[in-house]
């Protein structure tokens, strides 16, 4: 009976039913939609960022303050990782990491002609740990990967063209021809300088960094967010260290008596040759041997993935708990963190589709209650009638529950099925971007909005919220109505 | 015993700052069978009482039992109960559910109760359908129906539940007297052989004359019964 009552219902009060249903209709084929942007935005943040750029999770030093280690601001430098053998075995002793892979990242400085610096962005790395990390992290425009301990440079497109801009220069991967198809709009080979061999000048804060003559060994890109990761060209990291000053320390070098006694006339030539009293010879048999350093490299990130991508907070617990109990001065991040404001930014642009999805909710909820509390206020005599003969209040609340209902699953269903074949035609458009903000609300390169059973699923919550929520009131109106009220009217 | 005991009821309503009195302490009994009209002037509180005995508005003050039920002490669910299993309401405007047709609207009380099959609700609702002459109307909407057929499938609905009571308010007021008078030869006929108590208020002097007995209303008080 509520079901033939229902129905008739809908049937004869038709306009309404057409102004809820269009508003359910409209509100979840936006909502399926907004919802399959976001998964889509998840799921490319996912698989460009953390499969191919910068892994599940990121081991820095403890003495790394600030965790946004990545696109950290004013060049600041990433401190190094003390005790990095004992980090990695630590870290890989963890039954959920499948790959932790030692980085160094940091910046170097090219002059042009004029002298004028520029920075370069630089990730240090062992070439074939690096592919097996991230088999599908780059794509090689010209020239060829180096393997093995080769040194050699992989330099992005994107630093190719900031090097054009900067120093007129045109790097080519050594022993290959110019690609004359990738040189930009307005360029010729007659204009630029091709050079295969670029000069880095260290910069570290420890004073002893050097010059190194690099080789270019091809020309990279990679596949996903390529105008902000492009700043990264990467190298290895042998000549990353010694840019950059790191040396190995040499345990078992023995300084005899004689070169220590040297060494300290060193340490106080100042002394010596401006006017200071040179050291006795109890002094400089005071002097303690040199220490070894305990930094050894410039590895300053480990990126690790991990088999269970959907566990990563707890993993990073995990490492840290272990990386605490051996006391090793190390920490472990999330990508997000590390990534910092890059995924700040990623997440802002889901939380504003958030935010327009759940203002279409919450419209939904307002115009739904207010037309079906309008409807009820009509249905005085209707409802009064009805609880005079001895229907109770319950089944006032139901039928307006099973009226909002069948509206809900006829247009709200409609709504969600028009929005899936949408979702499939914008699959199908294959809409690109190279603009670094809208691949960020892409999710990556391409526009991949996606719907899953876990969306669908979602978006049938939402409705049914949705109706829970806008038939409340309506139902707390109609159950207020009392036989009086419908003679009271009459 | 009395099926309806009436004692010192009065009845208030609030009308801004002023309080008006409906009725003034009401003493009336009725017994079962009983086939009663209630008349006064208009505004006399006739229609006041008849809520107050249907359980559809509640007393400021004094008690009310009906078949045996204080119904004072009772919850708004127990009173609609009260409403669905005792007693059948015939009302002024018909007030037939519009999206139902004949049948539906006289099976409505049954399904309410879900107590028989659905067979069987059907079968009650054709019979009852038959005996107020409508059973060639059974899929007819109420707006495809005459005042005289509304009120028809009115007096079939209250009747289906077999109820102890059924009320009607100027159950007449709206038909035509030719209409009119077949609708209270039903109502009593089906007095004599079901032995349901009728009471109904009206003005009109014809319908008095179907009338067993007469409570006169005046000023919210019983002034001749």
């Amino acid at each position: 009976m509520l079901f033939h009552l229902s129905v008739r219902n809908l049937l004869r009060h038709r306009g309404k039913s057409l102004v809820i249903g269009s508003i359910l209709f409209i509100g979840t084929l936006i909502m399926t939609i907004g919802n399959a942007v976001i998964s889509g935005l998840d799921t490319g943040l996912a698989l460009h960022f953390r499969q191919q750029l910068c892994g599940d999770i990121v081991v820095i030093s403890s003495d790394q303050i600030k965790e946004n280690v990545f696109f950290i601001p004013m060049g600041e430098a990433v401190e190094s990782i003390n005790q990095l053998d004992e980090v990695l075995r630590v870290v890989t002793q963890n039954n959920k990491v499948r790959v932790a892979l030692p980085v160094a990242k940091g910046i170097v400085f090219v002059l042009n002609e004029d002298g004028e610096p520029y920075f370069q962005m630089l990730l240090g790395v062992r070439f074939n740990d690096y592919y097996r990390a991230f088999p599908d992290g780059i794509s090689v425009i010209e020239g060829h990967l180096p393997t093995g301990n080769t040194r050699g440079l992989l330099l992005s497109t994107k630093s190719r063209d900031e090097l054009l801009t900067f120093s007129n220069t045109w790097p080519v991967p050594k022993g290959e021809t110019l690609v004359t198809a990738n040189l930009p709009a307005g360029i010729t080979p007659n204009t630029v300088t091709i050079k295969s061999e670029i000069i880095f000048m260290g910069y570290s804060d420890r004073d002893t960094s050097l010059d190194i003559i690099s080789t270019v060994n091809a020309i990279i890109s990679y596949p996903a967010f390529n105008q902000l990761w492009g700043y990264f060209s990467i190298i290895d990291i042998d000549s990353y260290n010694e840019c950059n000053g790191y040396y190995q320390p040499v345990p078992s070098a023995k300084i005899s008596a004689k070169d220590r006694e040297l060494l300290a006339n060193y340490t106080h030539l100042d002394d010596i040759l401006f006017g200071g009293t040179p050291p006795s010879h109890d002094a400089i048999a005071d002097i303690p041997p040199p220490q070894t350093e305990r930094v050894k490299s410039g590895y300053n990130l480990i990126l690790v993935k991990i088999d269970t991508p959907d566990a990563i907070e707890s993993v990073v617990h995990e490492i840290n708990h272990d990386l605490s109990s051996h006391n090793l001065p190390a920490r472990a991040i999330t990508w997000k963190a590390a990534l910092g404001q890059v995924a700040q930014m990623a997440f802002l642009m889901r939380a504003v589709l958030f935010g327009f999805v759940t203002i279409v909710f919450l419209v939904a909820i307002i115009v739904i209650t207010n037309t079906l509390s309008l409807a009820a206020m009509e249905r005085v005599s209707e409802i009064g009638m009805m609880r005079a003969i001895g229907a109770q209040r319950r089944f006032v609340s139901l039928m307006f529950v099973a009226e909002t209902s069948f509206l809900s699953i006829i247009f709200g269903g409609l709504g969600i099925g028009v929005g899936v074949i949408s979702i499939g035609g914008l699959q199908h458009m294959t809409i690109r971007t190279s603009n670094r903000l809208v691949e960020l609300f892409f999710g990556g390169p391409v526009f991949r909005p996606m719907i899953t059973a876990t969306d669908i699923g979602l978006g049938l919550l939402q409705l049914g919220v949705v109706t829970v929520v806008a038939v409340t009131y309506p139902i707390y109106i109609a159950r207020r109505i009392s036989p009086n009220d419908a003679i009271s009217r009459d | 015993m009395a099926l309806i005991h009436l004692s010192g009821v009065t009845k208030d309503y609030q009308l801004g700052e002023t309080i008006v009195p409906a009725l003034r302490g009401i003493d009336v009994s009725i017994h079962k069978g009983e086939f009663l009209s209630i008349i006064g002037p208009s505004g006399s509180g006739k229609t006041t009482l008849l809520n107050i005995i249907g359980c559809i508005d509640t007393a400021s003050d004094g008690t009310v039992i009906i078949a045996g039920n204080n119904v004072t002490r009772l919850s708004d669910s127990e009173r609609t109960s009260l409403r669905l299993y005792k007693i059948g309401f015939i009302f002024q405007t018909f007030n037939l559910i519009p999206v139902l047709d004949v049948i539906e609207n006289i099976e409505f009380p049954l399904l309410l109760m879900n107590r028989e099959s659905r067979d069987a609700i059907r079968r009650r609702a054709m019979d009852l359908a038959a005996a107020v002459g409508l059973h060639s109307h059974i899929h007819h909407r109420p707006a495809e129906l005459s005042g005289g057929q509304r009120q028809r499938v009115a007096i079939a609905r209250a009747l289906v539940t077999n109820p102890d009571i059924i009320l009607a308010d100027e159950p007449t007021a709206n038909l035509d007297s030719q209409t009119g008078a077949t609708i209270l030869e039903l109502m009593k006929q089906l007095n004599t052989t079901e032995k349901t108590t009728f009471i109904f208020s009206t003005h009109d002097p014809e319908v008095l004359q179907y009338a067993q007995r007469i409570i006169k209303i005046k000023d919210g008080k019983v002034h001749d019964s």
